[in-house]
C-alpha cells in the first residue's frame, strides 16, 4: 500500500541508518511511491551534473528572486537529503573506523565534497565546541534519539530540511516569510519581513523569534529565543538558549538553493561558526497531510508508561 | 492524615466553588477529580514551562518520607499573557498548592492556586485580561465592513499590511443546532442522560460517545498523542487559526495556533477530491481532502476522506471514514467569521445534522504558536 510504504520510508529517512555506510546514496529520493524515484534529493556530493544547463532563479516583477512556487510552472517542493542535512562532514583524512566513531549510528556522508561551498562544511575539530558540548555530541550520535523522530517541532537547519519535502510562501502584501514543512511535525516557522526587531524577554521555544530582509538576491534570516531541548540538525550539534542563528538563502538557480547557517552560541562554542547544504527542487510534487503522530515507532514514544521509552515522562500527561 | 497533604473541608468547601479550572484546553477531568480537593506544601524541584500546561516539580515531605508531585498548571501562553515567564518561580522556592487531587491517587494535583510560602504572595495565577483574551468580545462600536480582494471576494485573512487571525469560538462544544443541552466548556455532559439530544447518534455511536464521557474524555487523542485537531474541531481550539489565501495556485492554508501547530490546505482549483499523496491513493486523513468554492460571499468547502481517529469535539463525538462535510465560512463583517457545518455521516448518525458558531478576528495580533508535543519525553 503506497501510503504504507512511505510512512516506512519516512521512518527511515527520520531514524536514518543503523549503521554506518560508506558513501550511502540518496536512495530512491524523498517522494517514493509518487513515481519520482530519480528525485535530486539534494545528496551533499551528488555527483551527476544537470543534463541541461540550470535555468536561472525565478524572479517576482519586481525583480526580487521569488523561493517559492512559480505562475505557470508545475508545483514543487524543496528537498534536502538525510545525509546533506548534518552541520558537520566526516573529516576524509581519518579512517572509515574513525569516522564511525566520530558519528556513531549515524550514516554519515564520505563522499568527496562536489565543490568549495560543500567542502567548508566543517568537520568536527573545526567546529570549535565547548568541552562539554562535545562531549554531549559525542553522546548524541551515540543514542540518535533525535526530537524529530518524537514528533517534536525541529529547529534552524532541521527545520527547512524535513522529509517530504518544505514549501516557502513569501505573503509579501503582509511582510510575512513562511516555511511549511510537510513530514516531521507537519508545522510551518512564521518570518517577520516588516522590519521589526525581536521582542525582550522571549520564552525560550522550539523555532525561536525569526525576522528576515532581503540582502541582494539572498534572504537573511535572524533567529534567536530557541529552548535548549531543539536540535538544529539531525546529527545533535548542542546548543544552548544563548543560540543565535543567521540563515541565508540564496535560490543560486531555479532548481537550487544554497542554504548557509551561522551558529553564534556563547553557551556551546567559543567562536560563531558556519555550516550549511544545498536545497533541491523537486518540480511536480505537493505536500500532503503527514502526522507524525500517527503511528509514532521512534524509541522514545512521546507518551508511554515509562517501560519502553529512553526518557522516561515527568508526569503522566 | 500528615501535616502537608491535607483534605481539610474548609478548603474543600471553597474550592469546591472553584475547582473547575478557568480555561485549560482539554478536560482536566479526565485526570482529576473536582471532588477531591487537596493541599500540598513543599520546595520546588523543577519547572516544566512546556505546552500543553506548565508544571511544577515539588518534594513534599509526607510522614518522614519525600514524596515528588507533580503540580499542573495552565498553558504557558495562558500564564505568560497573565505577566509570568519560566523564572517567576525557581527550584528551591517553597510553595502551597491549592487544588484538586489526582483520580488514580498518584501524587499529582490541578493547581488552583500557588502561594510563596514566607511572603504568601500568589504566583502563576491566571490574569482576569489572560481569560478575557479567549472569550468572545462584545464591542459597542460598529465594525468595519468585509475586507475584498481586488475581484470582491471576502478575504479570509488580513488586508494587505495589517495582521490577525481567527479565534474566540462562541462555542467550544459541539452539538445539533437547536439542541438544549447543558455541557461544560471541554464538552462534559451535565447529565448523560442527555447524551441522545446532542445529535442524532446512531446506538453505537451513542454508546461510544456515553463511554468517552464517563471516562471524563480521558482518551482524547489530541491531548494524550497529540494528534491534530482535525476537521470542525479546529474550529473550536481556544487559539485559534489563520487562512493563507494562495490566491495565484488555488489552495488557502490553514494554519492552527494550538494543537500541535499544524496546517493543511484546502483547495480551490476544481481539482477532484482525492487522496493528498499523489495518484489515487485514497488514505483517510485528519483535515481530509477538503475543496473549497464561493457562492457569494459564502466560501463552502466539501470535504471527504477522512479517518476515524479523531474526535470531530471535544466531547468525544464519533465518526466514521463515511463521513462528509459541507462547511460554510461567511465573514460578516471585519471581526466575524460565521461557521456552519452539516455533517453527513451515515456510518455514526441516522441523518445529516448541522451545528455552527461564530468566530473573532483578533485584530493586530500575531497567531499564537502552541505544540502539544513540548512536554512529551
Amino acid at each position: 500500500m503506497r501510503y504504507r510504504s512511505l510512512v516506512l520510508a519516512g521512518m527511515v529517512l527520520t531514524m536514518t541508518p543503523t549503521v554506518f555506510t560508506q558513501a550511502r546514496g540518496e536512495g530512491p529520493g524523498l517522494n517514493p511511491g509518487q513515481g519520482q524515484g530519480q528525485g535530486r534529493g539534494g545528496g551533499q556530493g551528488r555527483g551527476a551534473a544537470p543534463q541541461a544547463p540550470a535555468r536561472p532563479a525565478p524572479r517576482w516583477p519586481d525583480g526580487q528572486i521569488n523561493l517559492g512556487l512559480v505562475q505557470g510552472e508545475p508545483p514543487g517542493l524543496w528537498e534536502v537529503g538525510a545525509t546533506a542535512v548534518p552541520l558537520a562532514r566526516a573529516d576524509l583524512t581519518r579512517s572509515r573506523e574513525e569516522n564511525a566513531r566520530d558519528f556513531g549510528l549515524f550514516g554519515v556522508d564520505t563522499r568527496e565534497p562536489t565543490d568549495a561551498f560543500l567542502a567548508s562544511k566543517p568537520t568536527l575539530s573545526q567546529i570549535p565546541f565547548q568541552p562539554w558540548a562535545r562531549a554531549l555530541f559525542a553522546n548524541r550520535v551515540q543514542i540518535r534519539n533525535e526530537p524529530y523522530v518524537r514528533c517534536k517541532p525541529s529547529s534552524g537547519a532541521r527545520q527547512v530540511a524535513t522529509a517530504y519535502g518544505t514549501q516557502f510562501v513569501d505573503d509579501r502584501e503582509h511582510k510575512r516569510f513562511y516555511i511549511f514543512e510537510t513530514g516531521g511535525a507537519h508545522s510551518f516557522r512564521t518570518i517577520f519581513m516588516d522590519g521589526r526587531a525581536h521582542p525582550p524577554n522571549l520564552s525560550p521555544s522550539n523555532r525561536g523569534h525569526s525576522v528576515g530582509h532581503w540582502e541582494s538576491d539572498t534572504l537573511v534570516v535572524d533567529t534567536v529565543g530557541f529552548g535548549e531541548r531543539v536540535w538544529i540538525d539531525n546529527l545533535g550539534v548542542p546548543t544552548t538558549s544563548q543560540l543565535h542563528t543567521i540563515e541565508r538563502f540564496t535560490r543560486t538557480d531555479f532548481e537550487t538553493i544554497r542554504y548557509e547557517i551561522t551558529i553564534d552560541d556563547p553557551g556551546a562554542y567559543t567562536a560563531p561558526w558556519k555550516s550549511g547544504f544545498y536545497m533541491r527542487w523537486e518540480s511536480g510534487v505537493e505536500s500532503f497531510e503527514f502526522v507524525c503522530q500517527d503511528n509514532n515507532q521512534a524509541p522514545g514514544l512521546i507518551v508511554g508508561d515509562g517501560t519502553a521509552i529512553i526518557e522516561k515522562p515527568l508526569y503522566v500527561p | 492524615m500528615s501535616r502537608n497533604v491535607r483534605g481539610y473541608w474548609l478548603a474543600g468547601l471553597l474550592s469546591m466553588f472553584a475547582a473547575t479550572p478557568l480555561v485549560a484546553h482539554h478536560a482536566v477531568s479526565a485526570k482529576f477529580d473536582a471532588a477531591k480537593p487537596g493541599s500540598v506544601s513543599g520546595q520546588v524541584t523543577r519547572v516544566d514551562w512546556a505546552s500543553p500546561h506548565v508544571h511544577i516539580l515539588m518534594n513534599v515531605v509526607r510522614d518522614g518520607r519525600t514524596v515528588n508531585w507533580a503540580v499542573e498548571l495552565e498553558s504557558p501562553l495562558d500564564l505568560e499573557r497573565s505577566g509570568w515567564d519560566m523564572n517567576s518561580l525557581k527550584p528551591g522556592d517553597s510553595v502551597t498548592v491549592q487544588g484538586i487531587l489526582a483520580r488514580d491517587g498518584s501524587p499529582q494535583i490541578w493547581g488552583n492556586s500557588v502561594v510563596l510560602t514566607g511572603t504568601n504572595k500568589r504566583v502563576l495565577a491566571m490574569s482576569p485580561e489572560a481569560v478575557a483574551a479567549l472569550k468572545p468580545v462584545t464591542s459597542s462600536t460598529p465594525a468595519l465592513p468585509v475586507p475584498r480582494w481586488p475581484d470582491g471576494k471576502p478575504r479570509l485573512g488580513a488586508p494587505p499590511g495589517e495582521t490577525g487571525y481567527w479565534a474566540r469560538p462562541s462555542s467550544t462544544v459541539l452539538m445539533e443546532t437547536g439542541a438544549n443541552v447543558e455541557m461544560d466548556g471541554s464538552g462534559l455532559l451535565k447529565n448523560l442522560r442527555d447524551a441522545s439530544k446532542v445529535a442524532p447518534f446512531q446506538p453505537w455511536a451513542r454508546a461510544l460517545y456515553e463511554f468517552r464521557q464517563r471516562n471524563f474524555l480521558k482518551a482524547d487523542p489530541m491531548f494524550l498523542v497529540c494528534i491534530p485537531a482535525g476537521a470542525v474541531r479546529q474550529f473550536q481550539m481556544p487559539y485559534g487559526n489563520q487562512f493563507l489565501e494562495d490566491k495565484t495556485f488555488g489552495r488557502i492554508f490553514v494554519m492552527a495556533a494550538g494543537g500541535n501547530h499544524d496546517w493543511h490546505f484546502i483547495y480551490t482549483d476544481g481539482r477532484p477530491q482525492e487522496g493528498e499523496l499523489g495518484g489515487n491513493d485514497t488514505n483517510p486523513l485528519y483535515y481530509g481532502n477538503a475543496r473549497g468554492r464561493w457562492e457569494g460571499d459564502t466560501f463552502i468547502v466539501d470535504t471527504r476522506g477522512l479517518n476515524e481517529k479523531f474526535w470531530f469535539s471535544n466531547g468525544g463525538l464519533p465518526h466514521t471514514e463515511q463521513a462528509h462535510l459541507v462547511e460554510r465560512f461567511t465573514r460578516t463583517d471585519m471581526n466575524t467569521l460565521r461557521y456552519e457545518v452539516t455533517i453527513d455521516d451515515p456510518g455514526a448518525y441516522t441523518r445529516p445534522w448541522s451545528s455552527g458558531w461564530t468566530l473573532q478576528w483578533v485584530a493586530g495580533e500575531e497567531l499564537p504558536v502552541s505544540y502539544c508535543q513540548e512536554n512529551r519525553p
